[in-house]
């Protein structure tokens, strides 16, 4: 019900984001504004999103389980195209939010072998 | 498995509750005894006031008050704290920003529902402090000015409001656990509504807080830019470009500033250089263009 209530309420906000926004550049029309340059900088965000992920106890336990460095995973995602950014946080949004039980622990796993598979620090699927 | 992840992270912060050894209680916060429904102006009157805003709950009621419902949305409690020249930060859903926010003197707007998933009841409510001997959330809350709840069952009912919880800055502060993204994303929502003063204040603040984030140098300049102070915003910009020199949306606008300074060579190079740097088809590369066409037509028809 609230996730439905939220949805709607993001929708609400971008299109009037949308709407608004070629108002603004109009004022001046050369200046790129800074709510502009956010969205074209989209992949700044989407790396501070997935370090978040990453900085995640849970994760950095299943990390450091698997004898990766978590400073050192964090470091490889700055150097990631944009597409593999995308296909990363595609995976990293079906983490759970934060869960220890273990159905999540599981899943945890699984998730972060991908994670690691798509920030070259293993080739666990490459080998199949 | 949604569900479990949910509970899952009511445990987590479980635990970074447990390590505050330090209670913390804003005292002075104001109370408004809040009339039957009207949860929102109160709660929202109360964090304005801190900030400095000489608000009460019926002066919001009419903007954020919606009888039909018999509540207020989330999104016109940001509005209202916004045209109050106060920036409504949304805080990350963790209860250590809470705290953090709590101990930086912010009282902390929260949303509850003390009802079910199926059958919401929605509360705002305000977290004043928290009690680490007795291990309790102080909360301003309903008709209860000192409410005390005990962490998990506050956690459970913030769980189902989706951790939202908001705090209204004055103009130029920056919170502790604020990130550049979430925190700019706020000053840029607020710019609209903002006068430009204001604007330059938060944006300086950002700068000083982050100063090798390209994003507060461009919103620095840009306000200086909307401000009509050119030369300022000309600096702003050339002091990104020394850490992020290949940054076309910078050379964009610091060509704009430089043509409308009259200084037609600087512009005419700062905007080849943004054409030069960003990927052809982009979105900057397109902007840069279309900046470069205006330049140019403005030239030969002044």
């Amino acid at each position: 019900m609230f996730r439905l209530f939220s949805k709607q309420l993001f929708v609400v906000a971008m299109t009037l984001c949308l709407v608004t926004l070629p108002l603004i550049q109009t004022a001046a029309a050369a200046i790129i504004s800074t709510e502009t340059a956010i969205e074209l900088t989209d992949r700044v965000a989407q790396v501070d999103r997935i370090n978040a992920v990453l900085a995640r106890e849970s994760v950095q336990d299943a990390l450091i389980r698997m004898g990766v460095d978590p400073v050192n995973a964090m470091a490889r995602v700055d150097v990631l195209t944009n597409q593999e950014l995308q296909t990363l946080e595609q995976q990293l949004d079906k983490l759970p939010a934060g869960g220890v039980g273990v159905v999540e622990v599981v899943g945890i796993v699984a998730i972060v072998l991908v994670i690691l598979e798509l920030l070259h620090v293993t080739n666990f699927f490459s080998e199949f | 498995m949604l569900l479990a992840g949910c509970a899952g992270n009511v445990r987590v912060m479980m635990a970074d509750i447990e390590q505050q050894t330090d209670s913390v209680e804003l005292v002075d916060t104001p109370f408004y005894p809040q009339t039957t429904d009207q949860c929102g102006p109160s709660a929202l009157a109360t964090v304005l006031n801190v900030a400095g805003v000489d608000v009460s709950p019926m002066n919001l009621k009419s903007s954020i008050y919606i009888p039909d419902r018999q509540g207020s949305l989330q999104l016109e409690l940001l509005a209202a704290t916004r045209s109050h020249q106060r920036i409504p930060y949304t805080l990350e859903p963790e209860i250590t920003a809470v705290l953090v926010a709590l101990r930086s003197g912010n009282p902390v707007l929260v949303l509850q529902n003390l009802g079910m998933n199926s059958r919401p009841v929605w509360h705002y409510a305000v977290v004043v402090g928290y009690l680490s001997g007795e291990q309790r959330f102080i909360l301003r809350s309903g008709d209860q000015k000192r409410y005390l709840v005990k962490p998990a069952k506050f956690l459970r009912s913030w769980r189902r409001a989706g951790y939202w919880a908001m705090i209204a800055l004055q103009p130029g502060s920056v919170p502790a656990t604020a990130t550049p993204t979430m925190y700019l994303r706020a000053l840029a929502a607020f710019e609209v509504t903002g006068n430009s003063e204001t604007n330059v204040l938060n944006y300086a603040a950002a700068v000083a807080k982050w100063p090798k984030n390209s994003l507060a140098g461009l919103g620095l300049g840009n306000a200086y830019y909307a401000n009509g102070q050119f030369e300022l915003a000309e600096r702003a910009y050339a002091e990104v470009l020394r850490t992020d020199p290949h940054n076309a949306i910078i050379l964009n606008n610091l060509a704009q500033v430089y043509f409308e300074r009259g200084f037609r060579k600087k512009a005419e190079g700062a905007i080849v250089a943004a054409l030069s740097v960003a990927t052809v088809d982009s979105s900057e590369y397109r902007l840069a263009l279309q900046t470069q066409q205006e330049i140019s037509q403005q030239l030969r028809n002044p």
